[in-house]
């Protein structure tokens, strides 16, 4: 007897939810056009700016580079894309002094992370 | 929606009763989602008394602590998924039981739901949470265009903050035996914070908090011996529920912050 459509369906959207649960991507790594393009200058944009080119952050910290140094806040966005056995992982920090945009820093796993299941 | 849920309801009692009831009986005892919740009105003497919104409840404003007796613990993840999947969860949770607390007619508080609708693009609401969580000083100018930017979009000059934090332990769990990997239960407090914030001076205003236990406990039973179909395994849980004691707790923050003050319930 073959299923009905609505069953396979349903089997399938499980099936989804089920797999997407476990192997779920984790962040989002924004355009970094703006960054590499030199349309957020450093000493000149605001942190409106960097938020308009960037969109939100996931995290947010600060930093002293030196004991003399004024402490600047980082902004941090980051992405994990998982697949079978392995997983890119992008990072990007985003500098400010005071209230402006200082510059920027991002790596990623270049070749794809390989996770060890348990 | 209801109406087809109700209908699909019907046909499966009509069909299958047993399954249908055993269906509803793991449904309503598989606490963290089904089991229901206070849905009345919050009571005039905890509201505030001039008009204002409560902001959607953001992931990054949740806290969680999942403590085990032992760290390489695996019930450290098991307990905490069983009782809810990710901080999404806690947040539309919360969202709405503070829908459901600010509804009325003569309510002074819009909830998360009506503000989300009333915005159209979260753009002014994701500036404004960014404004809050960026470390550098409170007074930076563009704090304050982000600030006034959210009482633009909302018309409100005043917004209430809600975080959540979860605090949740294993209670008992079976590490040995035949049962090993079966059966967690759990403890926890749910605290939930509330910060009135005055949108002209972006500053905090005042806060309030409350807490409510949660516990529960989950797995399966296993009646007969052998294999299929002489043996029928049976998955159950119990307890209170996120949304149950995230609405007590709420109700309590929302006493701490305007039950006591001089004009309450006057609008009674």
């Amino acid at each position: 007897m073959a299923a009905a459509p609505g069953k396979v369906k349903l089997a399938l959207a499980l099936l989804t939810v089920l797999a997407s649960g476990c192997m779920a991507a984790r962040g989002r790594m924004p355009d970094t056009g703006a960054l590499e393009s030199g349309a957020l200058e450093p000493g000149v944009s605001t942190k409106a700016d960097v938020f308009e080119a960037l969109g939100p952050p996931a995290g947010f910290g600060m930093t002293r580079v030196s004991y003399a140094a004024e402490a600047r806040v980082i902004w941090s966005y980051e992405a994990v894309r998982p697949g079978y056995k392995t997983a890119e992982v992008g990072l990007l920090l985003v500098f400010f002094k005071g209230q402006t945009y200082d510059g920027y820093l991002w790596f990623s796993s270049n070749d794809k992370v390989e996770m060890h299941w348990q | 929606m209801t109406a087809r849920v109700r209908l699909e309801t019907r046909r499966l009692l009509a069909r299958r009763p047993a399954a249908a009831a055993l269906t509803l009986i793991v449904a309503l005892c598989t606490g963290c989602y089904y089991a229901p919740r206070s849905f009345s009105r919050l009571s005039a003497e905890s509201r505030p008394g001039s008009p204002m919104a409560i902001l959607p409840v953001s992931p990054s404003d949740i806290r969680v602590t999942v403590e085990a007796l032992d760290p390489a613990n695996p019930y450290k993840v098991s307990a905490s998924g069983v009782c809810f999947a990710t901080l999404d969860d806690i947040a539309e949770t919360t969202d709405a039981v503070l829908d459901t607390l600010a509804g009325g007619r003569n309510s002074t508080l819009k909830g998360p739901a009506k503000l989300q609708k009333s915005l159209g693009t979260p753009n002014a609401l994701e500036r404004f949470r960014v404004s809050l969580r960026d470390p550098g000083p409170a007074d930076e100018p563009w704090k304050r265009e982000a600030a006034a930017g959210l009482a633009r979009a909302t018309g409100y000059d005043r917004v209430l903050r809600v975080k959540p934090s979860v605090d949740l332990r294993p209670d008992r769990t079976y590490t040995e035996g035949r049962n090993a990997g079966m059966n967690p239960s759990w403890k926890g407090t749910i605290t939930v914070t509330i910060e009135e914030l005055d949108l002209v001076s972006v500053s905090p205003v005042t806060s309030g908090s409350g807490q409510a236990k949660f516990s529960g406990c989950a797995g399966v039973i296993g009646i007969g011996g052998g294999p299929a179909p002489a043996a029928i395994v049976i998955p159950y849980g119990w307890g209170d529920t996120l949304s149950h004691s995230v609405d007590h707790a709420v109700r309590d923050a929302f006493k701490s912050l305007y039950g006591l003050r001089p004009e309450a319930g006057k609008s009674k």
